[in-house]
């Protein structure tokens, strides 16, 4: 019998591969616990500009990433790096500049319950702030701006480029313009590209990152009255230097 | 396009419900979510990146590839990976080095520079030194263990190496290099970048380079020239045709491998002779006897090697989800090596050879009497045309991609011999012109060996990743069915007096099966198994005749199983890569004791199987300063003894492959800041056994590397002048390098009767180099 099963030991593994994908198919799909509304001042400064990562000459742009909790900012916001790209701001880019001051702020990476409250806060705060003269129109409230900045906290989160034999002997560059709708409890509908970035292996890493995200339902006053809600996003994909 | 949610049956009638509902939604103003950068990097300043790929992997980018000397080889840039066992000969690189995966040597990994093989087309042999200047290196990836399904191989039982040449700049720009160092080490590199010419889309650059260096121990040196061409048009998003030209010119003395007998009696800085042969004059008519110096002459073992390889990669971007390439290349190589001083005998010296009437009078003395020292070496001339044809497709959540490799190569091995002077020169290194070449009696010229391998090589590929759970998790098949076939021809030669052809075929279908569960955003698990092969190198055809019969073949593919299982934890500051790996590796071709043909030939002798783990870490613990580390434990073993004759045997049942340390080690510590840039790594290579049956080993080591850097202000004519700084093994370490292959170039015993002592490369001691570089 252990003859039998040595004999195949190839055809078995190779069968067990689908028995696993089988298993996690019936298994709930994890989920994550949101807390509920956080009252816990914390102010956080929504912007698509990263502090300069280590001073050192930048020749090509670099990643935006929306600092966590914890990052000690050291500069002043400057328009996004991103030059020459998506030419209409978000409301989160021109928000403050703020501190953290918890105890979380040394935590280099935010948890989902870090970032939900600090938006949360931060939502609170841009109520009383002067959106800069560049607003564009469709943002009728400060609770889809602060969704948005979310959006984009969660798709920064689990953006990829893409890694593999192709993608090493390729290089490729460029931007993705992809579309997706989100219903108003946070499951994504339906995406897709709108502008294809020219290779296929950018297209599907960004169509793969929307994909991969997962998004809060819609607040109360964010998108009224609509069931479900279209968004664009640009990926620009910058190879390793 | 559709997404693919897993949904349950509720979210399914939801999911038709909203479809209804979006048509309104697009109707609607979009929310502008902004513009995302996505780059291609990790914690690590290029010795690491985030990898994705359901498989093991690990690169190294110009990041860290730009650190290290600009004399250095490639097998030298990824010296501190996870599974990596690599080494040179010297500190420079010039000389050559190898490479060791998972226990397999380079000759059993498949090595690309741009797509196109570089392993020699008969024995799969790789010399580093021979191609990309580290200049131009954007990229050193390495799969472990798995062949990667469209690459172009059929002697990778252990994994492929690639190599990606960096791209023409978008702006025009001139540079030039100039380092010197230790042992006279000297390189002169300078390049130009056209730029985008006007609105063409058409960007190149040229580059040429000169480099040598003294061998640090020993008479002789190194010389390396080399120019490289890259032209890339742009057709449109997506879709260029480039063009690539590489030449690469060396010539250079061989380092002298030791014993470990040899090492205590003439001192570990032991090299060739430097007193120069003197032919010997005949006396009243009669014969001279010349023998060569036991310690050789250092100037009559040399490498001198010419490659060319030229590349055309067409890249269609037919429709956004519909991609053609099509990338035909062009190899050559023409070059000799090894030790070159040997004797011939003229034809009627008592043993010497009949073929052709016997060699005519070599010294010109007026008699046929004589044994004489020429110069000659197995000089190898290949021809390798190929082209790569591969069609992707993306049908949502699912990419296609199936192709088709073709290469033909034209291997041409023969071994003339020519004179060399009294000074110790010989009258044609290159062995290029016949004019020199030593003749027979009947006119023709003498040939040590005289071989011709056609090698047909394919591989009809077919790859589906496919994205389930929306995109968590990842599978991707992959299937090729891959071999080639050889027509080899032994012509009349000293070396086999008889003519004989042998065409044989070695096709395998290789499945793979790879799988990524993305945890979290940071955590993935991946999960692989592919099969590998390798078919016999051409020298299993040599010398097949045994006595007036022709021997018949009986070597088969050489074939690997590898498993990978693996976690990968990307954060922002820290990254982490791990393996667990096995490698069942079966019908390992070794010199033994052929039963059938009753014969000590080359032979499949067995399964090996090696396990292990293979980690790497990045982490980011200030502003300024990152660590990496990697950590190897491997373990492999044979599973079968060695036969040496119809009864007897030697005893590798449980023992290690020789050269495998079990642990290896390596650590960088980089520092960043403004124009500063600093690395202090180190590597740790366990205790190696040297031979089959484990019988000699030589201790582990570690050695330390110290490399610095400066960006001075721009000034005057110079454009972000730059000043480097590298050390290699800044503690003075002594080592040693096992001088072995696989298959027959492992020593079998070093002690008792019939025992050989295996030879080793010396490590080189502490030397230094430095660099300044600047635009214009």
């Amino acid at each position: 019998m252990s003859g039998l099963l040595f004999r195949f030991r190839w055809l078995l593994s190779v069968g067990a591969a689908p028995l696993a994908l089988l298993l996690l198919l019936i298994l709930p799909a994890p989920s994550f616990i949101h807390s509920a509304t956080n009252t816990a001042v914390i102010e956080l400064r929504l912007s698509a500009v990263e502090e300069p990562n280590s001073g050192r000459q930048i020749t090509e742009p670099h990643i935006a990433r929306i600092p966590a909790a914890g990052k000690k900012l050291s500069r002043q916001p400057s328009p996004p790096r991103e030059q020459g790209l998506a030419s209409k701001p978000v409301a989160s880019i021109n928000a403050p500049v703020a501190r953290p001051t918890v105890a979380q702020s040394t935590a280099t990476q935010a948890s989902p319950d870090a970032h939900e409250s600090a938006v949360n806060a931060a939502a609170a705060h841009a109520a009383q702030l002067t959106p800069p003269a560049a607003m564009p129109p469709d943002f009728e409230s400060n609770a889809e701006a602060a969704y948005i900045a979310k959006v984009r906290a969660y798709l920064q989160d689990s953006k990829r480029y893409p890694t593999g034999r192709e993608a090493s002997l390729q290089r490729p560059a460029g931007t993705a313009r992809l579309w997706f709708v989100l219903s108003r409890s946070g499951e994504l509908i339906d995406c897709g590209v709108q502008r294809s970035s020219g290779s296929m292996l950018l297209d599907n890493s960004a169509l793969s990152t929307v994909r991969r995200s997962t998004y809060l339902p819609f607040p109360g006053e964010a998108w009224k009255g609509r069931a479900q809600q279209r968004f664009v996003v640009e990926l620009n994909f910058v190879p390793a230097h | 396009m559709s997404s693919w949610c897993l949904c349950t049956p509720k979210k399914w009638a939801v999911l038709a419900l909203f479809n209804f509902f979006s048509l309104q939604a697009a109707a609607q103003e979009s929310a502008d979510v902004g513009s995302i950068v996505v780059e291609g990097d990790s914690p690590s300043e290029g010795l690491m990146i985030q990898e994705d790929t359901p498989k093991a992997r690990s690169s190294v980018t110009r990041a860290a590839i730009e650190q290290k000397s600009s004399l250095n080889n490639s097998f030298q840039m990824i010296n501190l990976l996870p599974g990596v066992n690599s080494y040179s000969f010297d500190a420079t690189g010039l000389f050559g080095g190898g490479v060791r995966v998972r226990g397999f040597n380079s000759d059993q990994l498949g090595i690309t520079i741009d797509g196109v093989p570089v392993n020699d087309a008969g024995n799969f042999a790789v010399y580093p030194q021979e191609f990309a200047d580290p200049e131009n290196l954007q990229e050193i990836f390495i799969t472990q263990g798995s062949s990667d399904t469209d690459a172009p191989h059929v002697g990778a039982s252990g994994g492929d190496i690639g190599l990606v040449t960096s791209n023409p700049l978008d702006k025009s720009r001139a540079l030039a290099q100039k380092t010197a160092g230790s042992n006279n080490a000297s390189k002169i590199f300078v390049r130009a970048d056209t730029g985008y010419m006007g609105t063409t889309g058409l960007k190149s650059f040229i580059s040429y380079s000169e480099a040598s260096a003294d061998k640090w121990k020993g008479a002789g040196g190194a010389d390396r020239k080399h120019l490289d061409f890259k032209s890339v048009l742009e057709l449109s998003p997506g879709s260029s045709i480039t063009i690539g030209l590489l030449w690469n010119r060396a010539f250079s003395n061989n380092l002298r491998t030791l014993t470990l007998p040899q090492i205590y009696t003439l001192g570990r800085n032991a090299d060739w002779g430097t007193v120069a042969p003197q032919h010997l004059t005949s006396v009243g008519g009669a014969a001279v006897n010349e023998v060569a110096p036991a310690n050789g002459y250092y100037n009559l073992n040399l490498n001198p090697f010419d490659d060319r390889i030229a590349t055309i990669k067409g890249n269609f971007q037919i429709t956004p989800t519909l991609r053609l390439d099509v990338e035909p290349y062009y190899w050559y190589g023409y070059g000799t090596g090894g030790n070159e001083l040997r004797t011939l005998k003229e034809k009627n010296a008592a043993g010497a050879t009949t073929l052709g009437g016997g060699i005519s009078d070599i010294n010109n003395n007026g008699n046929t009497l004589d044994t004489v020292m020429v110069y000659s070496g197995a000089l190898t001339e290949t021809n390798r045309p190929g082209i790569t044809f591969r069609l992707s497709s993306q049908l949502d959540n699912q990419k296609l991609m199936f192709g088709y490799w073709f290469e033909q190569s034209h291997h041409r091995k023969t071994q003339p011999a020519v004179r060399f002077t009294n000074g110790g020169i010989s009258v044609d290194p290159w062995l290029q012109n016949p004019a020199n070449y030593i003749l027979r009696a009947d006119g023709t010229p003498y040939q040590g060996r005289d071989f011709l391998t056609i090698s047909k090589g394919q591989s009809l590929f077919v790859q589906d990743d496919i994205g389930l759970l929306n995109d968590r998790l990842n599978l991707s098949l992959g299937l090729r069915h891959a071999g080639v076939s050889r027509d080899f021809t032994n012509y009349p030669s000293e070396g086999g007096v008889n003519y004989y052809n042998i065409k044989a075929d070695y096709f395998k279908t290789l499945p793979s099966l790879g799988a990524r569960y993305q945890l979290n955003n940071e955590q993935q698990f991946f999960c692989n198994i592919a099969e590998n092969f390798k078919a016999p190198p051409d020298s299993v055809y040599y010398g097949l005749f045994n006595g007036p019969t022709l021997l018949p073949v009986n070597v088969g593919a050489e074939t690997s199983t590898n498993w990978d299982l693996g976690y990968r934890y990307a954060g922002r500051d820290l990254s982490l890569s791990g393996s667990l790996f096995y490698v069942d590796f079966r019908n390992r071709i070794a010199s033994a004791y052929d039963p059938v043909n009753v014969i000590f030939t080359n032979f499949n002798v067995g399964n090996s199987t090696t396990r292990g783990v293979e980690l790497e870490s990045a982490w980011r613990f200030e502003r300024q300063w990152s660590i990496y580390g990697s950590l190897t434990y491997t373990d492999s073993r044979m599973k079968q003894n060695l036969m040496t004759g119809a009864n007897t045997f030697e005893a590798t049942v449980g023992k290690q492959f020789p050269d495998v340390p079990q642990w290896m080690a390596g650590v960088a510590l980089q520092y960043r800041d403004g124009p500063w840039s600093a690395n202090l790594s180190a590597k740790y290579t366990g205790r190696r056994y040297s031979t089959l049956v484990n019988d000699e080993s030589v201790g582990g080591f570690t050695l330390f590397s110290f490399d610095a850097g400066f960006h001075l202000p721009t000034s005057g004519v110079f454009i972000d002048p730059m000043l480097r700084f590298n050390v290699y093994n800044l503690f003075n370490s002594n080592y040693l390098y096992l001088n072995a292959g696989s298959g027959v170039g492992f020593t079998t015993r070093a002690l008792g009767a019939g025992g050989v002592a295996p030879s080793y490369y010396v490590g080189a001691p502490r030397s230094f180099s430095l660099m300044l570089s600047g635009g214009f």
